[in-house]
Formats: C-alpha cells, sequence, structure tokens
C-alpha cells in the first residue's frame, strides 16, 4: 500500500499548493466573530426567556380572582341533640278530639 | 509535538498540511479550504489551554474531521441548492492523477474516506484513528479494509479504462 500512500500524498501536496490559505488573522477574526455570534445568541435567548417570564406572571397577576366554590364541608351533628321541655311548661292539656263517622 | 507558541507560527505550520488531508477526505477544495478554516477559527479562541495539548494540531485535525462528516450528510441538501444556483464556479486545475484518486474516494462513504487518509496519509496507526473518529479500533480495521479494497478496484478500473487505445 506504498503505491497508495504516495498517490495520497502527491494529491495532498497539490491541494495544498493550489488552495487558498488566508493568514492566520483571518481565522483569528473568524473565531472572535463566532464566539461574539454564539454570545449574542445565548444573552439574546436569556433574554427572551426573562420577556416570556415576566408577561407571563403579570398576565397571571391580573387575571380576576376565579369565583371560590361552596364549602362542601357539611354541618354533621357531632352530638345526638335533645330538645328539653321549658321549665316553664308544667301543665298539659289533653286534645279533645270529636270523631265524625261517616254514612254506614 | 506541543505548540507553546503563538497561534499565528502555530496556523502558518500547520495550515497546508491539514487543507491537503481534508482535500481528500471531501474531495473539493473550497469544501477543505472551509473545513479547515473554521476549525482553526475554534481553534484560536482556544488557544489559551489548546497551546498546552501534546498536539494541537491533533485536536484541530479531528475537528476539521468532524465539520468535513456534518458537511457530507448536509451534501444531498447542499447538491439541490447548487443545482438551483446554476453552474459551479470553476475549480482548481489538479493533475489527472490526483483527480483520478479523488474521484474513486469520492464514491467511498465518509468514514472510510476519513480512515484511509488518517492511516495512509497522516500515519496514524490504527488505534489513534478510532481514538480520532471516536470508534472501535476494530471499526477502523474494518473501514480500512473495505475502503482499501473498493479503492484498489476503482482506480484499477479507472487505469484499465486510461490504458485502453
Amino acid at each position: 500500500m506504498s503505491d497508495l500512500q504516495t498517490r495520497l500524498q502527491t494529491a495532498a501536496d497539490e491541494a495544498a499548493h493550489l488552495g487558498f490559505i488566508p493568514g492566520p488573522e483571518a481565522a483569528i477574526r473568524r473565531g472572535r466573530q463566532r464566539r461574539r455570534r454564539l454570545v449574542g445568541g445565548a444573552a439574546s435567548l436569556v433574554v427572551l426567556m426573562l420577556v416570556a417570564g415576566a408577561l407571563g406572571t403579570g398576565r397571571l397577576a391580573s387575571r380576576p380572582t376565579p369565583l371560590a366554590p361552596a364549602p362542601t364541608s357539611s354541618t354533621t351533628p357531632t352530638a345526638t341533640s335533645v330538645t328539653r321541655i321549658p321549665a316553664a311548661v308544667t301543665k298539659v292539656i289533653p286534645l279533645n278530639v270529636q270523631v265524625h263517622l261517616g254514612p254506614s | 509535538m506541543t505548540a507553546s507558541g503563538s497561534f499565528e507560527e502555530f496556523y502558518t505550520g500547520a495550515v497546508s498540511r491539514l487543507l491537503g488531508q481534508l482535500f481528500l477526505v471531501t474531495g473539493d477544495l473550497h469544501e477543505a479550504e472551509e473545513v479547515v478554516q473554521e476549525a482553526f477559527a475554534r481553534a484560536s479562541v482556544r488557544w489559551s489551554w489548546l497551546r498546552d495539548y501534546n498536539a494541537p494540531e491533533a485536536w484541530v485535525r479531528r475537528v476539521a474531521m468532524n465539520l468535513a462528516a456534518d458537511r457530507a450528510r448536509k451534501l444531498r441538501r447542499q447538491a439541490r441548492a447548487i443545482l438551483r444556483m446554476g453552474p459551479p464556479p470553476a475549480t482548481h486545475e489538479v493533475s489527472v492523477e490526483t483527480l483520478a484518486l479523488v474521484e474513486a474516494l469520492g464514491t467511498l462513504p465518509v468514514r472510510q474516506r476519513q480512515v484511509i487518509v488518517l492511516h495512509h496519509l497522516v500515519g496514524l496507526p490504527v488505534e489513534e484513528v478510532a481514538q480520532t473518529l471516536r470508534m472501535p479500533a476494530g471499526t477502523v480495521k474494518s473501514l480500512l479494509s473495505r475502503g482499501r479494497r473498493a479503492l484498489a478496484a476503482r482506480l484499477g478500473e479507472a487505469e484499465e479504462v486510461g490504458d485502453r487505445p
């Protein structure tokens, strides 16, 4: 495979000779631009998230409070209640009930 | 191979070598220039710690190889865009032998091209190729074997065709 190696080397040398190679300052400039772009993108994403969060919170705060539902807890007696006859009632009058029988 | 010097020195020493290697992987000189420039741009902003690496050139090469593989995946979309844009710009004039080699390499999948270039041109052992491309050594061996076989067949065919009167 030394033939392959030689052919690869020849082709690579030819390409390196023909190719456009800018100075190192071009790579440095491009690197800085790329970093600025990345930092700018990240910063705008953070700002966007903060704005969205603030807007969301504002909307939630200004929303009218929903009507509270009626309490569902029932007032079940916890102990048996006894209705006492007031002490003032001392006399019991028997009812005079008349019964009319119908036609037989 | 530490590069304790300036980025400019490192760049000047390595850029043409990497351009040649990436040309054989991408098959296109403009594409190789773009990929190598992007890799060096990324290296330039990390130079403060990259300079202490044993082989910063290997780092740049790996980034460039990954970029080349990413771009190869997008090739179909790019090809459609290029077709819409019209004829391609004038290409650099390379020799017939180089053109045949690049065409034969272009028929291989990008991973096979990468292992062939890294192993046979850069001279990395199989383990280092595996490290560079983040794949098992067995896969590298298999890719190398298949790639070499396919390349030999393609180049053999091309030469047979060329030899015919």
